[in-house]
């Protein structure tokens, strides 16, 4: 097996690990509640009966491992247990919401990585402009900035006092989401031609990532001016400049796949925050994805919810710092040897 | 980008060759002439000058090594000649012209057309000075891909070519290669083949032996001598190793705590030097083996700091020679000799 | 862009050469070294005594007066139950930055002490320590700072459980890592030739060495617990009525955003400037302690 494959295995080998890790971490948080679950799930007023039937329901009368047992072969096969406020399966639930969730959390990532690095390349091409310090500035209020707060400023200024972007939801009330293919609403609209209700959808979605975007954006970028000042010290930039490149061939094709390692890095580490940010943004913004599903779950002591959201959002954390790490390989030769 | 003076506003690239020709029917053949060249560096906030008044030329088809020691500012006086200055050095006074044409006052396009196809860059210590990330074949051609406007596609015949007249076996394979994969003697031969790879007329050689083995380094020289004559180039080498010098250089510019200090052909500076500082550095020169790293420790005092030859009003060996006099403290002393033969010492050395 | 200070030169203060130079050419900056003690003071001043800057109680129900705009008599006006915004904001912010403080402390003692152990001790403490930051790292933060927070309870209390598991593996990692690099180093090797304790050896010798960095990064994590616990507080699980917050309080105004835009965003001016305190004081510590600002 070459390097390549073998760090691949190892890596994946590793996610799986820590997925089964998770799992049980989760299971074990959700058997850490003061309350008693049966009796949360059979209501405040049930007789005492009616709480032993629903714990039997529940498979909450058997010994802890069992207990254990039936929830990693259910989460395995994707049955994530049920609402105890709607008495329904919780896995559709959130197979319905994930979508809105996603499409808020690609854009305000692809929008922030695109942004930052390139905001982080210019601060280290041109230092010491007048801008610059302009920049590093709002780099700490961007930092400071409560995600929560920033996002009802925008709600207020934006859309309730200037009426340029509406308050809340992926559509307008009137409009019928587009047929679904992938569940982002911006790419179903325009795989199916639906020019109004693309622009509809892409409204929407301006100000929730705005404000993600903001406290992310001062970070990235940070760390991307940071690598990129590294790098242009390093002595094959001096190298390529005396064979006389341009300072965008220069940046580009020599500095920028040097740089990257730790900015990815970094993004990988922010997507974990940027599922935290999402759920406060979403109870802002009514958006409907798992983040609004998640609060109604904390309102009504709904844990298996509760639970479930957590579960999902772990994996995708996961998943994507596994992303990140099979990443570097195909960046930095070093890394591959075969 | 430091150094980056003012220069003629963007316009059609400066033709080079059209203009060196103008200037040089009136000027003498100099392939590069350096005239009172101050490069200072910025330390600790305040910015201090490291190489000092410098003035040479390097003459068309010769061989010229710049000699001294580690802070003499040889390797700064030759990244000046490309404005190649790192963010915390620029040049603070003095001309460079390349056959004629002011290199500090050139645009950013003509100097972009001076590096590379005018002059070739061979950096210290390849193994770090080549981009990991890319490919040797993709680094070496790039001269050509900027200058010629060919596609790396195109150019990897000619890449592929120059590599083996390089001495490297197996050139096609190395063309796919990484950096890391290389040794060190077979990557400064890659460097080389980059540098030469659009036909300069001028080639800067930054220490070319000191990052390799013994044997490699004579492989090198002999590399180097064969690319100068095979294609006509004059070489500017800086080097802080004798032996190199003997080997290669016709001529000898003798750098010290960034004055110069002594200049002259190179068989007459080792058999006749008349600065103290150049005599020193030769009584530590037997022959080939030896190390030069103490070969000032016979002398007496210690070398300056950089604050100090910023502040130093006379001739900053004064400290370590052996025949310094009162007058060495006032003032710097002006040239002695001639065209061919001169050094700036108030108390020289003894013709022979 | 570094500035210089010139001490004045005396025999006891050697100025560097390049300092002389400098301070012969006339160019010379001196920086105020003082600025962020007394930004750590008042705050500090705040929190002890809020009466100094909030005039009204924070508790004090006057339906009457509710939802007034922001005024002379109440700087920040009035929420839905007629109290003063401003108040609830002072007293708030003492929750936010008290408990933020207790927070990163607690995680910076716990982690250090564990990286300590993973770093210094035998194999299968540094393993296990490892792994177990390992599990809790895998989790994005924020989600199980809310799993945590959910399954024991709402409760100022709560949240803070919820933040330190969160916080203390992030601080035994740098520790560990800190220790494994300084452990090479010949005055340890020193250390432990004459049999010091391994204890000693962490609290004598390597804690000085990782103090400054230390106190860098907790006082910038303070800054990032206030967000973390704000926004925690926003979605319910923090403070319990009547308990001012500045993320509940935030999260009540929100049903008043349109008739009372000061309720919901004036506060949040609050949280930015605890924040942005506590960052820019870390950032100073950092340069300090020999890092670059983050």
């Amino acid at each position: 097996m070459t390097f390549t494959a073998q760090y691949v295995a190892r890596r994946l080998g590793a996610a799986v690990l820590v997925l089964l890790v998770v799992i049980s971490g989760t299971f074990l948080l959700s058997h850490a509640i003061p309350a008693d679950p049966a009796r949360a799930a059979a209501g405040l007023h049930a007789g005492a009966a009616q709480v032993r039937a629903v714990a039997h329901q529940l498979g909450l009368d058997q010994s802890l491992w069992s207990q254990f047992g039936t929830y990693m072969g259910n989460v395995l096969r994707g049955n994530l247990g049920i609402s105890y406020v709607s008495r329904t399966s919780i896995a559709p639930q959130l197979t319905a919401a994930v979508p809105a969730t996603l499409e808020l959390v690609v854009y305000s990532f692809l929008v922030c990585a695109i942004f930052g690095v390139i905001a982080g390349m210019a601060e280290a091409w041109w230092p010491r402009k007048v801008g610059t310090h302009l920049v590093r500035g709002t780099s700490i209020l961007g930092t400071a900035l409560p995600v929560f707060w920033f996002a009802i400023i925008l709600q207020l200024v934006f859309a309730a006092r200037l009426g340029w972007f509406p308050i809340e939801s992926r559509l307008s009330s009137d409009t019928i989401p587009p047929p679904h293919i992938t569940g982002f609403y911006t790419l179903d609209a325009l795989l199916s031609g639906r020019w109004s209700t693309f622009g509809d959808a892409a409204v929407h979605l301006v100000l929730p990532v705005l404000s993600l975007v903001a406290w992310m954006f001062a970070l990235t970028s940070r760390v991307a001016e940071k690598s990129f000042a590294t790098e242009l010290t390093r002595p094959y930039v001096q190298t390529a400049k005396a064979r006389g490149v341009t300072s965008g061939r220069l940046l580009w094709r020599h500095v920028l796949r040097n740089a990257l390692n730790p900015i990815i890095t970094m993004l990988g580490l922010q997507f974990g925050w940027l599922l935290g940010g999402t759920i406060l943004v979403e109870v802002v913004f009514s958006w409907g994805g798992i983040g609004s599903v998640m609060y109604t779950a904390l309102q009504n002591f709904d844990y298996p919810v509760i639970e479930a959201v957590t579960l999902v959002s772990t994996i995708a954390f996961v998943v994507v710092n596994l992303g990140v790490d099979l990443l570097y390989p195909v960046i930095d030769p070093r890394i591959r040897r075969s | 980008m430091s150094g980056a003076t003012a220069g003629p506003p963007p316009g059609p690239p400066v033709q080079l060759e059209q203009a060196a020709a103008a200037a040089g029917d009136a000027a003498p053949a100099a392939e590069c002439e350096v005239r009172g060249l101050t490069i200072a560096y910025r330390t600790e906030g305040i910015w201090l000058r490291a190489v000092r008044e410098v003035s040479f030329e390097v003459r068309s088809g010769e061989t010229l090594a710049i000699v001294g020691e580690t802070g003499s500012g040889k390797s700064s006086a030759a990244q000046a000649i490309m404005r190649l200055l790192p963010a915390a050095g620029r040049i603070e006074s003095g001309t460079v012209r390349m056959r004629g044409i002011d290199v500090l006052t050139l645009s950013d396009r003509g100097l972009r057309e001076v590096r590379g196809k005018l002059v070739g860059y061979v950096p210290q210590q390849p193994s770090a000075a080549f981009n990991p990330v890319m490919t040797i074949g993709r680094q070496v051609a790039e001269a050509l891909i900027v200058h010629e406007g060919v596609r790396y596609r195109d150019a990897v015949a000619t890449v592929t070519q120059t590599l083996a007249q390089m001495g490297l076996e197996d050139a096609d394979r190395l063309v796919h290669s990484y950096p890391h994969q290389l040794s060190g003697g077979m990557l400064q031969r890659a460097m080389i083949a980059s540098a030469i790879i659009a036909r300069p007329r001028l080639l800067l050689t930054d220490e070319p032996t000191s990052a390799l083995d013994v044997s490699v380094q004579r492989q090198i020289l002999d590399l180097l001598k064969r690319v100068r004559d095979d294609h006509g180039l004059t070489i500017m080498l800086i080097t802080h190793d004798l032996r190199a010098v003997t080997q290669i250089a016709d001529r000898v510019l003798v750098l010290y705590a960034g004055r110069k200090v002594e200049i002259g052909p190179t068989a007459q500076l080792l058999s006749a030097p008349r600065h103290p500082y150049t005599r020193g550095l030769l009584t530590s020169y037997p022959g080939a083996g030896l190390q030069h790293k103490s070969r000032l420790a016979a002398l007496p005092g210690a070398p300056l700091g950089p604050a100090e030859v910023d502040a130093e009003q006379g001739c900053p060996f004064r400290t370590r020679c052996p025949r310094v006099q009162p007058v060495c403290a006032e003032h710097f002393p002006a040239a002695s000799g001639d065209a061919e033969h001169a050094w700036h010492c108030h108390n020289p050395e003894p013709a022979k | 862009m570094t500035a210089i200070l010139i001490q004045p030169a005396s025999p006891e203060q050697p100025v560097s050469p390049v300092q002389a130079v400098a301070a012969r050419r006339g160019r010379v900056r001196t920086v105020a070294r003082w600025w962020p003690a007394v930004l750590v003071g008042i705050w500090a001043l705040l929190i002890v005594f809020p009466q100094v800057l909030a005039r009204q109680n924070p508790y004090a129900l006057n339906p009457v007066h509710a939802l007034l705009a922001p005024g002379a008599a109440h700087w920040f006006g009035t929420d839905e139950a007629g109290r003063d915004v401003f108040a609830r904001c002072v007293y708030g912010i003492r929750y936010s930055v008290g408990i933020s403080i207790a927070i990163v402390v607690l995680a910076a003692v716990v982690g250090a002490a564990l990286g300590g152990l993973a770093g210094l001790g035998n194999k299968l403490a540094d393993n296990l320590v490892m792994r177990t930051t390992d599990v809790f790292l895998a989790f994005p933060y924020m989600i199980l700072a809310i799993a945590i927070a959910a399954a024991e309870g709402p409760g100022l209390v709560t949240v803070l459980i919820a933040l330190t598991a969160v916080w203390w593996p992030s601080y035994a990692r740098l520790v560990r890592g800190q220790i494994l690099s300084l452990r090479e180093l010949p005055f340890v090797e020193g250390a432990r030739a004459v049999n010091t304790p391994r204890w000693q050896i962490f609290s004598r010798h390597m804690l000085p060495h990782l103090a400054p960095q230390l106190y860098a990064r907790v006082a910038i994590d303070i800054g990032y617990a206030i967000l973390a616990l704000t926004g925690l507080s926003f979605l319910g699980l923090g403070a319990q009525p009547p308990t001012p917050e500045l993320g509940s309080i935030i999260a009540d105004a929100r049903n008043y955003t349109l008739q009372a835009w000061w309720y919901a965003t004036l506060p949040g001016a609050f949280i930015l400037v605890a924040v942005v305190s506590a960052i820019v004081i870390g950032n100073r510590l950092e340069r300090a302690a020999g890092g670059s600002p983050v």
